[in-house]
């Protein structure tokens, strides 16, 4: 559009708009010009609309009229400005001017019973926090050991799955050196051996039918049930069924009235399995065994490919044992085995071996 | 006249014809660099609320540099330039760089755009 452009409908305020910076500027045409006025007249939106733009030309072209803030607009928020300064800054002196006035009295009182205060809401609180933390530690720690400790495997026989990891060697080289140490905690630390491991008559009686089972014909026919997880002091393990996950612990309990007449025996049936050879020589002290209060214990890494087969031997082995007759019923088990996961990892392709002979 | 006020008049023409728009054009440049190095926008928004808040027609009269100072930059350069010094829309455009037909348009949009402000 340009200046010589008509107005498509005169009569429109629309077209008044388009033609509306010529009209300000009196730079359109006459007949033009007349048709505006007339509009301007029809309509009383537009005319007011036209003396608003008047006014507001008016006030550009003024002589006073500038882009900046005028200065004494300016002049007024400066002043504004440095009075909020002010009183910000009187109000923060304030309480301290008045604390500096106070007599040397209230405020040596003040600041003595304030930190006497501190002092013992520090002294209460602390063994508070203390006592609270090792809670929680203990309910984690609990916690864990519930999720650590796999299945134990004979009906009736106690966990003791926290203890141990209590045996369990920090490093090969010093496993020999501490273990007799450690089983002694352990056994003063664990329930009496002989009175835990208490089974059910009937279940006694299907055992040892089933050792002597095994003493007759072994090894026993393989089945198809997996028994990973749920093996049973009643049935018997088969070395080519038995799996051995990896990083766990083997238990084999004996009940004897005499582990040190056993202990030759295990260690001939070590030797039998050639575990000794694939131990480094600072581990083959633990194959002969280590004495401690209520029996002796054997603590050894060992191959998983051995494990099966120990076991069957330590079962054959306990059959042939003779339990006095003076014994309860129900603790002439001589032989109980379970595992449990351990916390340290273990070699693979290895498994920690616990012996224990269990002094009736 | 003597030859030396005629080489002034001459002179002052030149300077009219050519070099009048050039240093439009500095000065605009130069005002937009400052706007966005000072937070112009910012200011004049806030200096034409406080003008809004004004409830009567009267007083939003008195702040009209408020409002005006609400609009946009090129908006206030066109007005100032037309409006207050009288100059041509083709010096204008050679200022802003853009074409005159536009700038007539956008004239009639900063007065409408005022006129709401103050008259709503």
């Amino acid at each position: 559009m340009n200046a010589t452009t008509p107005v498509n409908d005169r009569n429109s305020c629309f077209g008044l708009h388009l033609r509306l910076s010529d009209y300000l500027d009196e730079k359109v045409a006459s007949s033009e010009k007349a048709t505006i006025d007339r509009h301007l007249k029809d309509c009383s939106k537009c005319a007011e609309r036209m003396e608003h733009y008047a006014v507001i030309r008016e006030k550009i072209s003024a002589p006073h009229f500038g882009i900046t803030p005028s200065s004494k607009e300016a002049a007024s928020n400066a002043a504004d400005l440095l009075k909020s300064l002010e009183e910000s800054k009187k109000r923060s002196w304030v309480s301290r001017e008045r604390w500096a006035r106070a007599p040397w009295y209230i405020r040596t009182g003040a600041e003595t019973f304030g930190v006497s205060a501190l002092i013992l809401l520090v002294i209460v609180i602390g063994p508070r926090l203390r006592t609270f933390y090792e809670k929680s530690m203990e309910r984690r720690l609990e916690s864990f050991d519930l999720a650590e400790v796999s299945t134990v495997v004979v009906p009736g026989e106690p966990e003791i799955g926290s203890a141990d990891d209590s045996l369990e060697p920090e490093s090969p080289d010093t496993e020999a050196e501490t273990l007799d140490d450690r089983a002694s905690d352990w056994f003063s630390s664990s329930p009496d051996i002989t009175s835990s491991h208490e089974v059910p008559r009937e279940k006694t009686t299907d055992w040892e039918s089933l050792l002597a089972q095994l003493s007759s014909n072994p090894p026993l026919p393989s089945t198809d049930e997996d028994t990973t997880s749920q093996l049973s002091a009643e049935s018997v393990p088969n070395p080519s069924t038995l799996k051995i996950g990896s990083s766990e612990i083997w238990r084999f309990y004996v009940k004897t009235d005499s582990p040190k007449e056993l202990r030759p025996r295990i260690q001939a049936l070590l030797e039998d399995l050639k575990i000794a050879e694939q131990l480094p020589p600072v581990d083959r002290a633990a194959l002969s065994g280590i004495e401690a209060p209520g029996g002796i214990q054997f603590n050894f890494l060992a191959p998983v490919t051995a494990v099966p087969e120990l076991m069957t031997k330590m079962q054959q082995l306990s059959s042939t044992l003779s339990v006095p007759d003076t014994q309860e019923a129900q603790t002439r088990q001589t032989f109980t085995w379970y595992k449990s996961k351990s916390k340290k990892t273990i070699p693979a392709g290895q498994a920690r071996v616990v012996i224990w002979l269990s002094q009736i | 006249m003597d030859l030396r006020l005629k080489k002034l008049s001459r002179a002052k023409e030149r300077f009219i014809e050519f070099e009048r728009p050039w240093i439009l054009r500095l000065w605009i440049t130069e005002l937009n660099q400052l706007r966005i190095r000072h937070h112009l926008e910012h200011s004049r928004f806030t200096n034409a609320q406080d003008a809004a808040s004004r409830s009567s027609q009267t007083e939003r009269l008195k702040g009209f540099p408020a409002f005006f100072r609400r609009l946009r930059i090129e908006d206030q350069i066109l007005l100032l330039l037309r409006d207050r010094h009288g100059l041509d829309f083709d010096e204008i455009a050679t200022a802003l760089e853009q074409p005159a037909e536009s700038l007539k348009l956008r004239r009639q949009q900063a007065y409408r755009a005022l006129e709401e402000w103050i008259w709503e």
